[in-house]
C-alpha cells in the first residue's frame, strides 16, 4: 500500500515537473500587411481655447457684443455727407464767359468779382473757375485790380 | 553848486547813451512775388505805404463738396500771383492764418498750390489799425 502511494506521488510529481519545464506556446500573432491608422482616442472633454475671465465674469460672447455695440455707436456718430444740391450747368458757362472777357480785357476788377459772386456755382464749378482764372493771373495775362478780395 | 549839477547831468547823459538798446528781432515782409511763389506778412503788408500791396487767403465751403481755397498776393508794382487748393491739409493751414501771420505759397503751372507756409513769429509786427 505504501509502495502504491509513493508510486502515484512520483507520477504526479513527474507530470507537474514536466509541465513546468515545457516551453511556453504563445498563440501565433496574425501577420498584418496594411492597416488603417489607429483611431484617435476619444477626448474626454473639449479643448477650451478661450475661457471667460474668472475675475470679471465676462464671457467671450459678452466681449463680442460690447465690441459690436461700440462699433455701431461710432458709426452712428459719423455724420452722413450732405448731398450736393443740383447744379446749374449754365452757371459754369456764365462764369467762364466772365473769365474769357477778363482775359480779353487783360484785367480783373471789382465788377468782375461781384458778377462772379452773383452766379450760383457749386463746389466743382467754383474749383473750375479758379483753375481757369488763376493761370491767367500767374501768366500776367490778367491784371488784378480788385480793391478787396480777389473772388 | 551849479557847476557840479551840470557835470552830473552831463555824466548821466553819457552813461545813458552808452547803454545799448536791446530789442527783439523785427522782420517786415512786404509782398514779394516770383513766377513760382509769393510771400508777405499780413500786418506788414497792411502797413505798407502804398495802396497796391495785398496778400490774402480764402476758404469757401459748398454743401456736398470739399472746401476750396486760394491765396492771392499783389506786390507794390501790381504784379499778382495766386494759387488754389482743395487739399484738406492746405485748407486747414489757410484756416490757421491770423492777423499778423506770415504767408508763403508756391504754385505749379496749373496754379495749384504746391506748398503753403503760415508762420507766427515774435518778429512779425502787430497789425496797426
Amino acid at each position: 500500500m505504501k509502495l502504491a502511494i509513493a508510486w502515484i506521488g512520483s507520477i504526479a510529481l513527474a507530470v507537474y515537473a514536466g509541465r513546468a519545464l515545457a516551453p511556453a506556446t504563445a498563440p501565433a500573432a496574425p501577420i498584418v500587411v496594411s492597416s488603417a491608422p489607429a483611431p484617435a482616442p476619444a477626448l474626454a472633454r473639449p479643448i477650451i481655447v478661450a475661457s471667460p475671465s474668472s475675475s470679471s465674469g465676462l464671457t467671450a460672447d459678452d466681449v463680442r457684443a460690447a465690441v459690436r455695440a461700440e462699433l455701431a455707436a461710432r458709426g452712428d456718430d459719423t455724420p452722413a455727407p450732405a448731398p450736393a444740391p443740383a447744379s446749374d450747368p449754365s452757371a459754369l458757362a456764365r462764369a467762364l464767359e466772365l473769365i474769357a472777357a477778363a482775359d480779353a480785357n487783360g484785367v480783373w476788377t471789382d465788377r468782375d468779382r461781384d458778377a462772379l459772386r452773383a452766379i450760383p456755382l457749386d463746389g466743382a464749378q467754383h474749383a473750375q473757375v479758379m483753375q481757369t482764372l488763376f493761370p491767367l493771373i500767374n501768366g500776367d495775362r490778367v491784371r488784378v485790380e480788385t480793391s478787396g478780395a480777389l473772388l | 553848486m551849479k557847476k557840479n549839477a551840470l557835470r552830473g547831468l552831463a555824466l548821466s547823459l553819457v552813461t545813458l547813451a552808452a547803454i545799448p538798446a536791446y530789442a527783439g528781432s523785427k522782420v517786415s515782409y512786404r509782398v514779394n512775388v516770383t513766377t513760382a511763389w509769393a510771400e508777405g506778412t499780413l500786418s506788414a503788408v497792411r502797413a505798407a505805404p502804398d495802396s497796391m500791396q495785398q496778400i490774402e487767403c480764402q476758404v469757401t465751403a459748398f454743401p456736398g463738396y470739399a472746401p476750396g481755397g486760394y491765396c492771392f498776393a499783389r506786390d507794390a508794382a501790381g504784379t499778382t500771383r495766386s494759387c488754389w487748393t482743395s487739399d484738406p491739409g492746405m485748407i486747414a493751414t489757410i484756416e490757421s492764418i491770423q492777423g499778423d501771420s506770415y504767408v508763403f505759397f508756391q504754385f505749379n503751372t496749373t496754379s495749384t498750390c504746391t506748398a503753403l507756409t503760415v508762420r507766427q513769429s515774435s518778429a512779425n509786427e502787430p497789425k496797426a489799425q
